[in-house]
């Protein structure tokens, strides 16, 4: 008697699998290293894993990298708000230069869904 | 042949189910308009349209109620004591600015403009001298200002009306009747920290929403407060302040006195369906101080206070009592 599954459903049975749990792991951000998704002018720029400690000019913004951190470390804006905010780290997490209209978010979720302030 | 043929396209379904019921159709959007970032987080089907109108009405509503040159507020305030025309929109919104005004006994005041400018917190801060400040204090008077059809009079020249403490919590609320059109199923819109959530969560639940710690960095929150279908709104020392001799001035003003509120409070939080209301109420509660704020907060139908004093206290309201929880250890409950 033929089995109801055949060893080529079997293989086609595992290959849908492993497709879809790593299309989920993908799709909810939450495998490998934290990324950094950068914004100018509410447009995406560049995002950038955070496994690498770097450093990189976003128009008048350097951005630093480093143990899986991210910074304004310079900025030619007059308050200089964004470069005294420091380092963000924690998952879903955001900062922003105003005058520059550059953004940061990490990937991830946080515990809460906004900050009011 | 035949049993086999129909395992696998229904497992293949199974699969795919799963697949997608992990993504829901999500639209993020971010901007700069009010002076601030505006981030949504808006799920449902007609998400994109719903976050494109908002982001349009975002840029409109800053250049038509901000007090620059263009703006109605700018008409109104030029033309003095001459009436100006404006939009129904900004003669509605600059009558419902009066109206808090009133209610709070003028702890909110929209005609703050003579002592905003001359602090000038957004743009090159310095601190007036006691002369500067008598001078400017009687022109900072929403009584001066009078709304009548589309006609908006500043009886006294000299008055500047400054719609920056209700502005963004008007835009919230606009923001709600677009994602009430298109029938979006839930949405975040974040003005420059003002958060307005539409419904409840995609799981059911309520949002999370953290509230700044005032003595801790950016993204460092006290307490967080679980809320659904309302605006919450805080106003707090560390945002737009400026140091000057070793002290430090934050941007909001007692109207009586034409210098930032120092009376032991840090910031204050206002939970309210109406995002304009819970925008003017944050700035009121916080100028009137921890105990008269409390008693207004708690007579005012539909609204919930927290407010956070500098020996980290947290007081809040009756109906937030169990929507919140202290998640800083630094900080205290009193209730």
């Amino acid at each position: 008697m033929k089995p109801i599954l055949s060893k080529a459903d079997i293989l086609l049975f595992i290959l849908i699998a492993v497709i879809a749990v790593s299309g989920m792991i993908l799709l909810s951000g939450s495998g490998g290293a934290q990324t950094a998704v950068i914004r100018q002018n509410g447009q995406i720029v560049k995002e950038v894993q955070l496994d690498a400690d770097q450093s990189f000019w976003i128009g008048s913004v350097r951005f630093e990298v480093k143990s899986g951190s991210i910074r304004f470390a310079e900025s030619n804006c007059a308050g200089q708000e964004c470069v005294h905010a420091g380092w963000l780290s924690s998952p879903g997490s955001s900062m922003a230069c105003l005058p520059n209209r550059i953004s940061v978010t990490l990937s991830g979720k946080s515990e809460v869904d906004a900050i009011a302030e | 042949m035949k049993k086999r043929s129909s395992v696998v396209p229904a497992l293949t379904a199974v699969l795919s189910l799963l697949l997608c019921s992990c993504t829901p159709a999500e639209k993020t959007s971010e901007t700069f308009a009010l002076d601030t970032i505006c981030t949504q987080q808006v799920i449902g089907i007609n998400a994109d349209a719903a976050v494109s109108e908002v982001n349009e009405n975002l840029t409109r509503i800053t250049r038509e109620l901000s007090m620059n040159e263009g703006s109605y507020v700018y008409a109104a305030n030029h033309s003095a004591p001459e009436p100006a025309a404006v939009s129904d929109e900004a003669a509605r919104l600059i009558a419902e600015a009066l109206r808090y005004a009133d209610e709070t006994d003028g702890a909110f005041d929209p005609a703050i403009g003579a002592i905003s400018t001359l602090w000038d917190i957004t743009g090159s801060p310095r601190v007036p001298s006691d002369d500067e400040i008598a001078d400017a204090l009687p022109f900072t008077d929403y009584h001066n200002v009078t709304v009548s059809g589309n006609a908006v009079t500043i009886a006294k020249k000299g008055t500047l009306l400054d719609l920056g403490g209700i502005a963004k919590g008007y835009a919230a609320d606009l923001a709600v009747q677009i994602y009430q059109k298109y029938g979006v199923g839930s949405a975040i819109l974040n003005l420059g920290g003002n958060v307005c959530v539409y419904g409840k969560k995609t799981d059911g639940s309520d949002f999370r929403i953290g509230l700044r710690d005032p003595l801790g960095a950016e993204n460092e929150y006290a307490a967080i407060i679980s809320v659904s279908n309302t605006s919450v709104v805080t106003s707090g020392v560390y945002e737009r302040f400026f140091e000057s001799g070793g002290k430090t001035y934050h941007h909001l003003f007692d109207p009586k006195t034409g210098r930032p509120a120092d009376n032991g409070l840090l910031a204050v939080t206002v939970v309210c369906e109406s995002s304009a209301k819970a925008d003017a109420l944050s700035t009121a509660l916080f100028v009137m101080g921890l105990e008269k704020g409390l008693v207004f907060a708690e007579h005012e139908d539909g609204v919930e206070a927290v407010f956070i004093t500098d020996d980290r206290y947290v007081y809040v309201t009756s109906g937030l009592e169990d929507n919140i929880r202290i998640t800083d250890e630094a900080y205290t409950l009193k209730s």
